[in-house]
């Protein structure tokens, strides 16, 4: 479908979509990726791939997974003091992935609603990832600083003349302190998710991308299935090919025994000529061929080369000649060669005796108009 | 000969055909039609005259083997037959067999080159997008009460 501003404003800047629709309907053509003429308002280098910068932001995002990850343990460790160890480094896992993909989803929500042109507060699911991303931060600041410490659970225990005394309590060990530390870590680790995801996400590159794995995708499964369709087809006119080939080799075959049947004929009648030893046996047993019979026999009566119709229509009848007696027709055996003709086939029928006129009737005068 | 079975599903009848291939390949290597015995044939028929007086057969009895002769051709001519009409026969199984795969692979085949064909029609479409920011993403006329007024 056609885009009506890129039509409009003569800003077209690869192909038309037109061209694809017209095409190929099966898609054998691939689109042509070359810009044609126009102002390119875009980015074309997207297409070439993404830069390796991006390895820096899953480097940065991987510390910050890591920070997040020493933090919340801290964090779950107080509230989940009766479950295996297992268990909370699971809780641990999953609660740095949630604040990470939140904090990640709402760059991206950002940077979308720019790419569509709108504002980028404007976005209800950017700022509801990021009330939660919020929430979330609070909640195990306030759990980190609230919550009592494990007592007894391990570390060093101070005895002095057999009695227990409490370790001196410093300013690392305040609870305030740490967990603002931690408030602090979940924010920047949040906000460096946040600005990856909004400078690393480009709506158009992310669909161009797709669309080419879809294509590449597709394009190999086409390929196996033609290769596929196009081994089943050669098979089917292998064994088409086959039949016709055994057909003819029948008939060929069939014609092969009748030859030896007619070879092993001659050759009995030659072995009995031989056990004769009489010149005479010989001849009778075998007959000269048709062809040579032909070709030798005088012809019995000559052929003219042009015939004409008999009796004449102009002469009365009594005039004319006798008819000449009726004599069969040559042997149908003469060599087609020999006989130049000018007449139709019919017209070399011998002329048939005509019938005596009557006593009564007149003799024919009839002249032809 | 082991014939490699492909897992993917577009290509799990390819084994399938492999075997057709190779059934095809061991009926082209079966003869057209058996050999006729044609030196039994012929010992048989020098037997024959040998046992012969050698005036016992005149000119007007020469055709006294033609019979046997041809009796001769009649059985090589219904072994070949029978041997034909059971290649025939199997030759109709495995076309059969490769009508079933051609129906289903023009099928998978379709599918799969129109799917190329629609993932062309996005990707020019990303493209587009991609060289123009500027491109609408809703249709302006659609919120309009009145278009053009």
């Amino acid at each position: 479908m056609p885009t009506p501003s890129a039509a409009d404003n003569g800003h077209r800047t690869i192909g038309s979509v037109e061209a694809v629709e017209a095409s190929d309907p099966y898609g054998h053509d691939a689109p042509d990726p070359a810009p044609a003429r126009g102002t390119v308002h875009g980015d074309l280098s997207q297409m070439a791939g993404r830069p390796m910068n991006g390895v820096l932001y899953l480097g940065v995002l991987a510390v910050a997974a890591g920070i997040d990850i020493a933090t919340f343990y801290q964090v779950l460790a107080l509230v989940m003091r009766n479950v295996p160890n297992e268990v909370v480094w699971l809780g641990v896992v999953g609660f740095t992935v949630t604040a990470l993909s939140l904090a990640h989803t709402v760059g991206v929500r950002l940077r979308e609603r720019i790419d569509g042109g709108d504002r980028a507060l404007s976005s209800p699911s950017a700022w509801l990832c990021f009330v939660v991303w919020l929430f979330v931060g609070i909640t195990a600041f306030i759990v980190r600083w609230l919550a009592a410490a494990p007592i007894g659970t391990g570390g060093t225990t101070i005895v002095e003349e057999g009695e227990q005394v409490a370790a001196p309590t410093t300013g690392a060990d305040n609870p305030l302190l740490a967990a603002l530390l931690f408030l602090s870590l979940y924010l920047a680790t949040g906000m460096v998710a946040a600005i990856a995801g909004y400078l690393r996400h480009n709506t158009a590159a992310k669909r161009y991308a797709i669309s080419m794995r879809s294509r590449t995708s597709a394009a190999k499964h086409a390929a196996r299935s033609a290769a596929d369709l196009t081994l089943a087809r050669q098979t089917k006119l292998a064994l088409d090919e086959e039949r016709r080939r055994r057909a003819e080799g029948w008939e060929k075959a069939q014609e092969e025994w009748a030859a030896i049947a007619r070879r092993l004929k001659q050759e009995a009648r030659l072995r009995l000529a031989a056990s004769a030893q009489n010149p005479s046996t010989t001849d009778a047993y075998f007959m000269p061929p048709p062809a040579s019979v032909t070709q030798t026999a005088p012809l019995a009566v000559p052929v003219p080369a042009t015939l004409t119709v008999w009796p004449p229509v102009s002469v009365p009848a009594e005039l004319n000649p006798p008819p000449p007696p009726a004599v069969p027709p040559p042997a149908l055996s003469l060599p087609t060669s020999s006989v130049t003709s000018s007449v139709a086939p019919a017209a070399i029928e011998p002329p048939a005796a005509p019938e005596p006129p009557a006593a009564t009737e007149p003799p024919q005068t009839e002249v032809a108009r | 000969m082991k014939i490699r079975r492909r897992s993917s599903p577009y290509l799990r009848t390819a084994g399938e055909l492999a075997d057709i291939v190779v059934q095809l390949k061991e009926i082209k290597n079966r003869p057209i039609a058996p050999q006729p015995d044609v030196a039994g044939a012929e010992q048989r028929l020098r037997e024959l005259i040998a046992a012969m007086l050698p005036n016992g057969v005149d000119a007007g009895t020469g055709h006294i083997f033609d019979e046997l002769i041809d009796s001769f051709a009649e059985e090589w001519t219904a072994a070949g037959f029978r041997h034909h009409s059971a290649v025939l026969a199997d030759l109709d199984i495995l076309s059969a067999q490769v009508e079933a795969h051609l129906a289903g692979h023009t099928e998978l085949a379709s599918a799969d080159r129109l799917r190329v064909h629609n993932t062309n029609v996005a990707l020019k479409s990303a493209m587009l997008r991609l060289a123009d920011d500027d491109l609408p993403t809703t249709n302006p006329v659609r919120g309009q009460p009145n278009p053009g007024a």
